[in-house]
């Protein structure tokens, strides 16, 4: 079974530790009125923790489209 | 276009080390591992010894057998690991740091790397430092959510190494001094009669002058190895005439420097970057490239351009060795823990010099070594070191109008610091006197700090570190607890906004938060401290300072000269937009109770456009206006109160740094739904004192006005991003019109500005297209990046920023 470790949409650590991480996996298109056009809802996942519905295999770092 | 055939053929092959979305771009880049190889070693076999000599003798080991090399076409040699394509490990810094690299697919040697990380784990300054804090504090730092986590788990630091000490007096004159200073100690406790208060100090220094004298003495045996490379190489291996003389001369100046003092402009250079990568790179990690380089350079660039008394070179030449420097930067590979390479999102790292302001003597400082640094600059186009200029009213308009020219073509640097505030701080809070702080420099991409022989920053404990206040205020509502991002208690209970009666209950919650968060960071860095001065001492950062030298310490745990500051990070002014909503619309107008936003907060607005909206319009930063302007000067002068309720390491209180660097795209997905009408994960502002993305509508004038409400005097920088017009930057009237801007920014006295010039429609062009805008660079917030190396969401916070037009005035 994968685990978040091997999804792309988890980013480093804040601090290296290898063993967390940072989920970018839910986004949204923001209103007109904002400058911006997406907002990403992170969440601090454990890299032990079993993958949820969205997984995606592959490595972040492999494509910068989803990264921040 | 680089200046000649040989920067064109060094640019075309530069090894560029710079990160993308956290991850280095270039596929080619590896971890080194000789110099942890080597680090280990000598630790295994002179355990037992005091530190300071464990640590010189490590530094000794790498420099003897660490493999040099010299590429083609160089003029400035050296390297900081084994291979063009690497950047080194530092296992004695941070288990963490260490683990996630070897994790990495930058790490070849896995198992040897592993192994050596495991050694290293229990006398790392992380496990040293790690036992002074309760889990749940090491939880709310390692969260990176309201504070930076502490440089004992990142590894990072920074310094302005003496370079002068180096070029002036070389090496060898150093060593007798300090052998001196030993003999002088050996006589002084065999004085009769003994008196141990007054004598047992000098065993602590002896080690540490006995660890500066292996330091140094390897240091020059390691520019002998480059000497005896070139020698080879020329002799044995090239045919071409010209290439091989080059080589003959680089070896004579590896001879040469940094043992003596440096003879023309072709030896400072050298002797500065070898002593750059010293200490900034292999005795130990430290980010920065600070030095005030046009005055460390000036009395050489005379000998050697125009009096042409000493290894006489056209301007040309010179301009090519600048351009060639430039290349050395961009190919230098920092490491970094990946919080760190997000943070300098199209970065490799924070390499700025500074450039301009006045002599000691009050004199423009400003010289033909200063244009000939921004030529170069102009003409290589790299990101890479980006430049700080230090804007006089004395500084003449030739050089204003060469930093104009960087700007126009759309760098985003130089970066321009007002001179006489950035000195007046330095004279008023760290009792720097004036001919000194005239002398100041950038210590990483906002911060002043003093340069020369003595006393300038070692290590980022001194100032640094990062509060991350819209994630505080986030918290400040919600009794300090992380609804959003860790599920974490971040913060003491100061109650949850729902019950909040009034706009002062609000901004008492904010002010505790911030006080915890504050006090938190500060400790960790003075424990951080007091374990590099016990672990990590740096004998030849130390030896190279003339008052550790004098006094036998070591540079870590010497503070001659105090400069604390601590950065603010992204975010101040969604606070500050975020009060003056609420005040406006909840305790003002009544028109929404605490308990309505709070819910539509939690939602992420969800259902509530209309009173998001609302809170969208509500008073804004940056357009002149009183109301939100009145919040923000309330909310600068408590960040910059908040701090001065300390004393850190070196005696003093920090001052405050308001600034972004990538922090406030990296805390956006942290942060929740803000009152000022953001939603949650969207990015927060870009600057220190930046307005939000789009909600600045009165013109360039306007922002200043409110910026300059600001006491700008409390703070050690207030970062200020704008974006210009390209074409009435490249109109006929843009110098004048971008002169005026600046005469009336500096007239305001306002800290910092830096721009984008560039067109909402070239970046979008860029998106669609990346491969026709490989040179098209940008500012991000304190450095530049190539816009192509941002991920998409950094790419659209970019475009966002308003394109302020200066003939609106
Ligand atoms: S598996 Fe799910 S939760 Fe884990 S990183 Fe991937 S998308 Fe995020």
């Amino acid at each position: 079974m994968a685990t978040c470790k091997e999804c792309k949409f988890i980013t480093p650590s804040p601090t290296g530790d290898p063993s967390t991480g940072i989920c970018l996996v839910d986004r949204m298109q923001l209103a007109e009125t904002q400058k911006t056009k997406t907002a990403i809802r992170g969440k601090m996942v454990q890299k032990s923790m079993e993958s949820c519905p969205k997984f995606e295999a592959g490595e972040s770092w492999k494509d910068i489209k989803n990264l921040i | 276009m680089p200046t000649t055939e040989r920067t064109a053929r060094l640019k075309n092959r530069c090894r560029f080390k710079h990160v993308a979305g956290g991850e280095y771009v270039d596929p080619g880049v590896k971890a080194g591992v000789e110099r942890a190889r080597l680090i280990t070693q000598a630790h295994k076999e002179n355990i037992g010894e005091p530190t300071s000599i464990i640590r010189a003798k490590g530094l000794e080991n790498i420099l003897k057998k660490i493999t040099i090399h010299i590429q083609d076409d160089e003029l400035i040699v050296g390297a900081n690991t084994e291979h063009p394509d690497y950047f080194p490990m530092y296992p004695e810094l941070s288990y963490f740091s260490t683990m996630d690299m070897v994790e990495s697919h930058y790490c070849d040697h896995k198992e040897e790397m592993a192994e050596i990380a495991e050694y290293w784990k229990p006398y790392t300054i992380q496990r040293k430092a790690e036992k002074y804090f309760t889990p749940e504090e090491i939880g709310i730092m390692y969260s990176a959510t309201t504070v930076q986590p502490p440089m004992f788990v990142t590894a990072f630091s920074s310094i302005v190494p003496n370079y002068e000490s180096v070029i002036e007096d070389g090496l060898l004159k150093r060593i007798e001094v300090v052998e001196q200073k030993i003999a002088d100690a050996e006589e002084e406790i065999r004085k009769s009669p003994w008196n141990a208060p007054e004598k047992l100090h000098y065993l602590d220094k002896i080690d540490q002058w006995q660890a500066m004298l292996i330091a140094m003495k390897a240091v020059v045996g390691w520019a002998q190895r480059h000497a005896r490379l070139a020698k080879i190489i020329a002799e044995n291996f090239l045919t071409d005439p010209k290439r091989k003389e080059e080589l003959l001369e680089i070896s004579d100046i590896c001879r040469h420097v940094p043992a003596y003092p440096a003879r023309g402009l072709k030896d400072a250079m050298q002797s500065k970057w070898f002593t750059f990568l010293l200490c900034h790179s292999i005795e130990r990690y430290s980010s920065g490239y600070g030095h005030k380089e046009d005055k460390l350079l000036w009395p050489f660039y005379k000998k050697s351009v125009i009096e042409k008394n000493e290894q006489p070179m056209t301007r040309e030449e010179a301009v090519e060795l600048f351009e060639c420097e430039r290349l050395k930067v961009s190919e230098h590979g920092s490491t970094k823990g990946r919080q760190l390479r997000e943070f300098f999102a199209g970065s490799n790292d924070l390499f700025i010099l500074t450039l301009g302001g006045i002599n000691p003597d009050g004199s423009d400082a400003s010289n033909d070594c200063t244009n000939a640094i921004l030529e170069a600059a102009e003409n290589i186009v790299t990101t890479e070191p980006s430049i700080a200029f230090r804007w006089n009213e004395k500084g003449n308009v030739e050089t204003k109008k060469r930093v104009f020219n960087c700007i126009k073509k759309g760098f985003g640097f130089p970066s321009i610091k007002n001179d006489e505030l950035n000195t007046q701080q330095l004279i008023k809070y760290f009792n720097v006197p004036e001919e000194i702080a005239r002398d100041w420099a950038l210590v990483l991409c906002m911060s002043p700090g003093i340069t020369g022989r003595r006393g300038t920053q070692k290590t980022r404990s001194e100032g640094g570190s990062d509060v991350y206040p819209a994630k505080v205020m986030e918290i400040a509502l919600t009794n300090g607890f992380d609804e959003f991002f860790t599920n974490m208690q971040l913060g003491p209970e100061t109650g949850n906004a729902e019950e909040f009666t009034s706009f002062d209950q609000v901004w008492e919650a904010v002010k505790l938060q911030l006080r915890y968060a504050i006090e938190l960071s500060l400790r960790s860095k003075d424990v951080g401290r007091i374990m590099e001065s016990r672990y990590l001492c740096c004998p030849f950062i130390s030896s190279i300072d003339d008052g550790c030298v004098e006094k036998g310490l070591d540079g870590n745990e010497l503070a001659e000269v105090a400069n604390p500051w601590h950065n603010i990070i992204g975010g101040s002014v969604v606070v500050v937009d975020s009060m003056a909503a609420i005040k406006k619309l909840v305790f003002d107008e009544k028109k929404y109770s605490m308990k309505e936003l709070m819910d539509a907060l939690r939602n992420n607005w969800e259902g509530k456009e209309e009173m998001r909206l609302d809170f969208w319009n509500a008073p804004k930063f940056g357009n002149d206006d009183p109301y939100a302007d009145e919040i923000a000067t309330k909310y600068y002068d408590l960040i910059a109160d908040e701090w001065k309720r300390n004393t850190t390491y070196s005696g003093t209180f920090p001052l405050p740094l308001a600034q972004s660097v990538a922090g406030y795209i990296v805390n956006g997905p942290k942060t929740n739904a803000t009152a000022n009408g953001r939603h949650a994960g969207e990015a927060l502002d870009d600057g220190g004192i930046s307005p939000y993305m789009g909600c600045d509508k009165n013109g360039p004038t306007a922002v200043l006005k409110s910026v300059s409400k600001i006491n700008g005097s409390k703070h050690k920088g207030i970062l200020l991003n704008q974006r210009l017009s390209t074409v009435l930057m490249n109109s006929d009237a843009g110098f004048d019109l971008w002169h005026a801007y600046m005469k009336t920014w500096h007239g305001l006295g306002i800290d910092h500005v830096q721009f984008n010039v560039i067109s909402s429609e070239e970046m979008k062009a860029a998106q669609i297209e990346p491969e026709k805008h490989t040179d098209t660079l940008v500012r991000i917030a304190g450095y530049s990046a190539k816009f192509i190396d941002l991920a998409r969401y950094s790419q659209d916070t970019i475009i966002a920023r308003t394109e302020q037009d200066l003939a609106a005035g």
